[in-house]
């Protein structure tokens, strides 16, 4: 718009309304704003210039504009002025300038030439803005970036690294535990009667502790893999994921005389086989943790926000509140294994499922008696618009 | 009795846990047909086996093959897919018998056209019903390609 004004740029002292509004506008703009012959030498100098510079007014009119350019990227100055002759406009020009203390600061530049009333382009305005400060933000993303790359390698490295410890532990380790039980129940079987009543508990002790080392060993797998392989999401219908485990329970449920009832279950992005353990713990866990009546268990889910809240509330033994943060700690036990079997890894593993999923688990007390595991899922972009 | 005439299954067991084996040969031992087991420690000794070669020269050619897939040298997983691309020898049942319940293992196992996939059991007596269930499957109900 300045470009086909006529020039008032050229004539800082003009009196007329239009010429002391533009002039307003100039004197306060926080870019530096300079005025230019077509040849390229200074015609006029914005406060905001000067301080850019540290240049006065005075020092620079008439002076070239390619003397502020770093002696590096002074040759661009002569192109700038080529393309104005072209009637060419630069804009955002990015190149490095000099202060008058010799710095040098990086700066965007934009060139329009403005015209006499008839077209010819008799001089140009060039409006330029310190850029360094969005530079030095640039170079500290860039580090940023950088780093967080290599945080995603290391990242990757050591899970391939606990991948391959996985799978080590998982063969290497449980084929001395195999011999050893083998061989304690060969010797069980083969010279029963032969030993006496306190051999036979020695034996019946091994055996059980290499058992209860295997399970160690599978439940450890089964954590350290839980919500770290990249999650494989795809709509799922909790409904569903909720039936198959009730039907998987199927034995227990009937074992226990239990009744699980679900409300209208959503939709969710998620990880099906994920969200299946998820469920598989939670409710196997409401069966395994009862009192003395039979089980009533219940599954609900509400919109909690943008995202899913889930519950299982159970009316089982229950929780302490002193405990609630301990039970997600793997292989933290509150019970005897004699009382509820198991090692202690179930709660664990979900806890590492939702909070992969950008979640969050706990646990209260239920109304009356029992306890009610709550966690939710945010949303995934894909089902923002039901 | 006029049974068909009594032709003993041989089996070849590719295992480098010398517990293992003697585990194995017990609960083999307890299943109702007598079978011939042959026993090598490592995948090399075994493709020599099925060839015929070297210090198995004189052995017969097995009809099953229990194969770990963690071994020395050469393991069961190159025993399998030599064996499996091999125009007659593929022909021979081979049952990967191993520790491992990975879900790769089993996958590249079937890619490479293993008969069955097997995870041996801790306790010795769910193993003992692995091997009735090879035997009672394999060694009885199949019908083998004669060799």
């Amino acid at each position: 718009m300045l470009s086909s004004a006529p020039n008032p740029l050229l004539q800082p002292t003009g009196t007329s309304g239009l010429e002391a509004r533009y002039a307003a506008l100039v004197e306060g703009s926080i870019d530096a704003i300079v005025g230019l012959t077509r040849d390229g030498d200074v015609t006029s100098w914005n406060p905001a210039a000067a301080d850019l510079y540290g240049y006065t007014e005075e020092e620079v009119l008439g002076r070239p504009v390619g003397a502020l350019f770093s002696a590096a990227r002074r040759h661009e100055a002569g192109e700038l002025l080529v393309r104005l002759d072209a009637d060419e406009r630069v804009v955002h020009f990015e190149t490095e300038h000099t202060r008058r203390d010799a710095s040098i600061v990086e700066v965007s530049l934009s060139m329009s030439p403005i015209r006499d009333p008839n077209g010819e382009v008799v001089a140009a305005s060039a409006i330029i803005r310190d850029i360094s400060f969005r530079r030095r933000h640039e170079a500290e993303l860039a580090r940023t970036r950088a780093q967080l790359e290599r945080h995603a390698r290391d990242l990757e490295r050591s899970n391939s690294d606990l991948e391959q410890f996985a799978y080590v532990a998982s063969h290497d380790l449980a084929e001395p535990l195999r011999a050893v039980t083998g061989f304690l129940q060969l010797l069980q079987r083969r010279y029963a009667g032969q030993l006496d009543d306190t051999a036979d508990r020695y034996i019946y002790r091994a055996v059980d502790g290499a058992a209860r080392m295997r399970s160690l060993i599978d439940d450890l797998l089964t954590y350290s893999r839980a919500g770290r392989t990249p999650p494989e999401e795809t709509d799922v219908d909790v409904a569903k994921v909720v039936e198959r485990v009730i039907a998987s329970l199927g034995p227990s449920i009937s074992e226990a005389g239990a009744k699980i009832e679900a409300d209208r279950l959503p939709t969710v992005r998620s990880d099906e086989r994920q969200l299946t353990q998820l469920f598989q713990n939670l409710l196997s866990n409401a069966l395994k943790f009862r009192g003395q009546r039979p089980p009533r268990i219940q599954v609900t889910a509400e919109r909690d926000g943008r995202a899913w809240r889930f519950s299982v509330t159970d009316n089982g033994i229950g929780v302490e509140a002193r405990h609630a943060d301990r039970i997600f700690v793997p292989f933290k036990r509150l019970h005897s294994r004699d009382a509820y079997p198991g090692t202690g890894i179930g709660l664990g593993v979900c806890k590492k499922i939702v909070e992969s999923q950008g979640g969050h688990i706990e646990v209260s007390p239920a109304p009356g008696e029992g306890a009610r595991f709550t966690f939710t899922l945010p949303d995934r972009p894909e089902d923002a618009d039901d | 009795m006029t049974d068909a005439p009594f032709v003993p299954i041989r089996i070849l067991l590719v295992e480098d846990s010398e517990a293992d084996v003697e585990l194995t040969r017990e609960v083999l031992r307890d299943t109702k047909l007598v079978n011939e087991l042959s026993v090598v420690g490592d995948g090399e000794q075994a493709m020599r086996y099925v060839h015929q070669e070297g210090e198995f020269a004189d052995r017969e050619r097995p009809d099953l093959i229990l194969l770990d897939l963690n071994l020395p040298r050469k393991d069961g997983r190159e025993v399998l897919e030599e064996i499996k691309a091999h125009p007659t020898l593929r022909r021979i049942p081979v049952i990967v018998l191993t520790m491992s319940g990975e879900e790769r293992d089993v996958l590249s196992s079937y890619d490479a056209y293993v008969n069955a996939y097997l995870t041996k059991p801790l306790d010795l007596d769910s193993f003992a019903t692995v091997a009735r269930s090879i035997d009672d499957f394999w060694l009885s109900l199949v019908r083998l390609p004669s060799s």
